[in-house]
């Protein structure tokens, strides 16, 4: 043992009825996990071997997959399991302090915006959407057998062809972008909050297909169900006739909605 | 796909399983949980965080993967740029946003490269990408 870290996960109320709200069992590296209680917010930590979890383990793994994904697989699964009987805010990764004493300190200005948050995504669980579409189908391509005859004609035709076929892509965009919007402003509608991120590359989604929305909505649990019924109706009629896959992920501790968005709530804005 | 008795329609439980489209939600993959557990939740800084300079590094290149704009826009997905909604929702991060973190990578980068020679040696690797 080379000395310990203190590894944060998640914030919870400092009133956490920890008799009917468990703590996990474990959690990174099969670490049992803590409450270290703060005036009004509690942090749920545990501590980490210094030379497996610490500053230097991050600086020389980081970009590791084999060492990274087991952090974040821990980290995660601990937070989920919070998640299934309390509120919780999720803390980012690397979330190492030298002892329990640097971590209160790092926190105690936070502590009033912290709670407010709780209560802002108390009741609520995050749930994830995103798109698939196969490739699209490229207008571009000209059709063959009478375009192609004229195509030896002139370079005015040639170029004629050219600006239609661009015309005919700009306008399979624009119909595609607004399937998406329509299809999102549905979930929105029923969600707390939404957030739209960067659809993940191919690489680190590992797809062939491209992901052409990204998204995540804090919604309420007795929302839910009118949430999914969104979802499946706009997957059905909306995506599925021009080849979109959606899919839903979740639920999700509250990770993309630790900080209020510029506009809450959404749906008042979408109106 | 095996259809559900009740036909395509959504339906959840407090703990799922859902069904949207007959499909039900898939597990968790890697991709979602390192976009989630590095580029989302608090951050709350200690000395620690100061000194992991590259780890916010390796968040930026993660975030960099997140598609650029304008990778999205050849693939014709510009479409939260026009429309006053869902610009809001990009928190700032749209268009510029590619610039604003390939200066701070470069920034960060500049900044590593300056640290002292004794917090360097336990982490130099020569084929390191600068």
């Amino acid at each position: 043992m080379t000395g310990s870290v203190v590894h944060a996960y998640g914030v919870v109320r400092a009133d956490l009825d920890t008799d009917r709200e468990q703590l996990p069992d474990s959690g990174i590296g099969g670490t049992p996990v803590r409450l270290l209680p703060m005036r009004t917010i509690a942090v749920v930590v545990g501590d980490l071997d210094a030379g497996d979890f610490g500053e230097a383990a991050w600086q020389q793994h980081a970009e590791d997959p084999a060492w990274l994904e087991p952090v974040a697989r821990g980290h995660h699964q601990v937070l989920q399991a919070l998640a299934a009987t309390s509120d919780v805010l999720p803390l980012r990764l690397p979330g190492i302090y030298g002892d329990d004493d640097g971590l209160t300190e790092a926190l105690a200005s936070e502590e009033d915006r912290l709670l407010e948050r709780l209560l802002f995504v108390a009741g609520h669980r995050e749930w994830g959407v995103q798109v698939f579409g196969g490739a699209m189908a490229e207008p571009g391509t000209p059709a063959p057998t009478t375009a192609q005859t004229s195509a030896a004609t002139s370079g005015r035709d040639y170029l004629l062809r050219r600006k239609q076929a661009a015309s005919q892509r700009d306008e399979a965009r624009a119909s595609r972008q607004r399937l998406l919007l329509e299809a999102h402003r549905a979930l929105a509608d029923v969600a707390t909050s939404s957030v739209v991120n960067r659809p993940q590359d191919r690489a680190l989604s590992g797809r062939s297909e491209p992901m052409l929305l990204n998204s995540a909505h804090l919604v309420a649990r007795d929302a839910e169900q009118r949430f999914f019924e969104h979802a499946d109706q706009v997957s059905r009629e909306v995506l599925e006739p021009a080849g979109l896959v959606m899919e839903i992920s979740g639920p999700w501790p509250p990770y993309n909605f630790v900080t209020p968005a510029d506009q809450e709530p959404l749906a008042e804005e979408a109106r | 796909m095996t259809q559900s008795p009740e036909g395509p329609v959504a339906r959840t439980t407090q703990q799922g399983p859902v069904f949207v489209g007959n499909r039900a939600p898939r597990a968790d993959s890697l991709a979602d949980v390192l976009e989630r557990v590095l580029d989302k939740g608090i951050v709350i800084v200690g000395d620690i965080q100061v000194r992991l300079l590259d780890i916010e590094l390796l968040t930026i290149k993660l975030r960099l993967m997140i598609a650029s704009v304008d990778r999205a826009r050849e693939m014709g997905i510009n479409w939260w740029e026009g429309d006053p909604f869902v610009t809001n929702l990009e928190e700032g991060e749209g268009r510029d946003g590619d610039h604003e973190l390939q200066r701070r990578v470069e920034a960060l980068e500049q900044r590593l490269t300056d640290r002292p020679a004794e917090e360097q040696h336990d982490r130099a690797e020569p084929d390191r990408d600068r």
